[in-house]
């Protein structure tokens, strides 16, 4: 037997935001090639590289900011920035992952100049109780895709990446979104791998422990979408109070 | 919740992650079989990442098309600002870009001519020597410097050794710029 193992997939690309590519000339070359032109001053290389990855690279930094204007202006800068700075550029990785850390320094170092949160770290003791985690697979029917398309799970689900700590989110959405690795995310963080690991554990633990109401109050669109009635819900949490 | 319990938990994530050796990968992956909690926590990850991921995707595709093209007008032109003026402008740039080979070249000039010097003044003394039976000594460099290009966090730099009567020196010549890796 075996088991789906998520998000081992370094590369962490998600179809519908990493090739918005245009239908010009350009659109088929690859990234190293556009590099080159662009540094020779080809204009339309790197605007293909932009319409490339802006998306994917909007979707990190407002993960990480959570606030839409700002996550726009970190994308912005951090083009300008990658076009500056394209001939430090040395082809060794990507061009996608030398932009998303230039995206993620970016974005750190605006949490940090734009705080409008108190950065405190969860009291993460208090999320040791067990039990939690096993409850997403039943709020979602084990089709999570689907769920995405009720408004009030996404909007939970948005609530509850707004009140993770600034770290914890960083972690989860490199993790989630880009698929790295922790030793790449502790090198993109400057900290150690063991604390990723330790923010990351506490990081999606809190996610699950904040999305448990989504199980207690399913809305009537959700429950239509994974074809469930409201007693199937309470069926299931009776099974759940009863197996703990 | 025990500790042991937690270690697993860990080890569960690390295993999603893919963050275990192959050999870990597959004795955990035996453990699995025999544990539903284990894998329910397993899907459980899986479920999270989905959600969490898909939730980003679908703010990203929300943001209207026209947002982001005027954030390439605004990139296009914060380019063109950047772009060197000019003949003298673009020699500048030309410059700035290729600093630490100029230095490097210069130095390594420098270092020829020095050592030509040198050898003439030596030469000259030889032959100075040879009327007045007097050995004079080279007072300079024994040997060419040898120069290497450094790659700093904060700029770029060159490293030059000197052989001398004095012995070793070493210069470090560090050029702090506003690199891509200090943002």
């Amino acid at each position: 037997m075996s088991y789906n193992r998520p998000g081992v997939n370094k590369a962490g690309q998600r179809a519908s935001i990493q090739a918005h590519g245009r239908s010009g000339t350009t659109s088929n070359v690859d990234d190293h090639d556009l590099v080159l032109a662009a540094r020779k001053g080809d204009r339309d290389a790197f605007k293909t590289l932009f319409e490339r990855y802006h998306r994917r690279a909007y979707a990190l930094a407002f993960g990480v900011l959570r606030h839409q204007d700002d996550a726009l202006d970190v994308v912005q800068d951090a083009f300008i920035k990658a076009h500056k700075y394209l001939d430090k550029f040395e082809g060794n990785s990507s061009f996608y992952t030398w932009l998303y850390r230039i995206v993620m320094n970016l974005a750190i170092d605006h949490l940090r100049k734009h705080r409008r949160v108190k950065p405190v770290e969860l009291d993460e003791s208090r999320i040791e109780d067990g039990g939690e985690n096993t409850l997403l697979p039943r709020i979602l029917g084990g089709n999570p895709t689907r769920a995405l398309m009720d408004k009030q799970i996404r909007t939970r689900i948005d609530q509850a990446l707004d009140e993770l700590s600034e770290n914890h989110r960083a972690v989860l959405v490199m993790r989630e979104l880009e698929g790295l690795s922790y030793e790449e995310m502790a090198h993109t963080m400057g900290c150690s791998k063991g604390t990723i690991m330790s923010r990351l554990f506490h990081a999606r633990k809190n996610m699950q422990k904040r999305l448990i109401d989504l199980v207690e109050n399913p809305s009537k669109e959700l429950l239509d979408e994974l074809g469930m009635k409201p007693e199937d819900v309470e069926d299931d949490d009776a099974a759940a109070s009863g197996a703990r | 919740m025990s500790k042991p319990e937690r270690k697993d938990d860990l080890e569960l994530m690390q295993y999603a992650d893919g963050e275990l050796d192959e050999r870990e990968a597959d004795a955990f992956a035996k453990d699995l079989e025999g544990d539903a909690d284990a894998r329910t926590k397993l899907e459980s990850i899986g479920q999270l990442h989905e959600l969490v991921g898909g939730s980003l995707q679908a703010s990203a595709d929300a943001v209207p098309d026209l947002k982001f093209a005027a954030m390439w007008r605004e990139v296009n032109k914060a380019i063109d600002e950047e772009a060197p003026k000019g003949i003298f402008g673009r020699v500048a740039a030309w410059l700035d870009r290729h600093r630490g080979h100029v230095i490097t070249g210069m130095v390594s000039a420098g270092a020829v001519a020095a050592i030509a010097l040198v050898m003439r003044t030596n030469q000259d003394e030889t032959t100075s020597a040879s009327r007045s039976s007097i050995e004079v000594l080279p007072a300079a460099m024994r040997t060419a410097p040898v120069v290497e290009s450094l790659d700093t966090p904060d700029g770029s730099g060159t490293v030059m050794n000197f052989e001398d009567e004095d012995g070793h020196t070493t210069v470090i010549w560090v050029t702090p710029a506003d690199t891509v890796e200090g943002i």
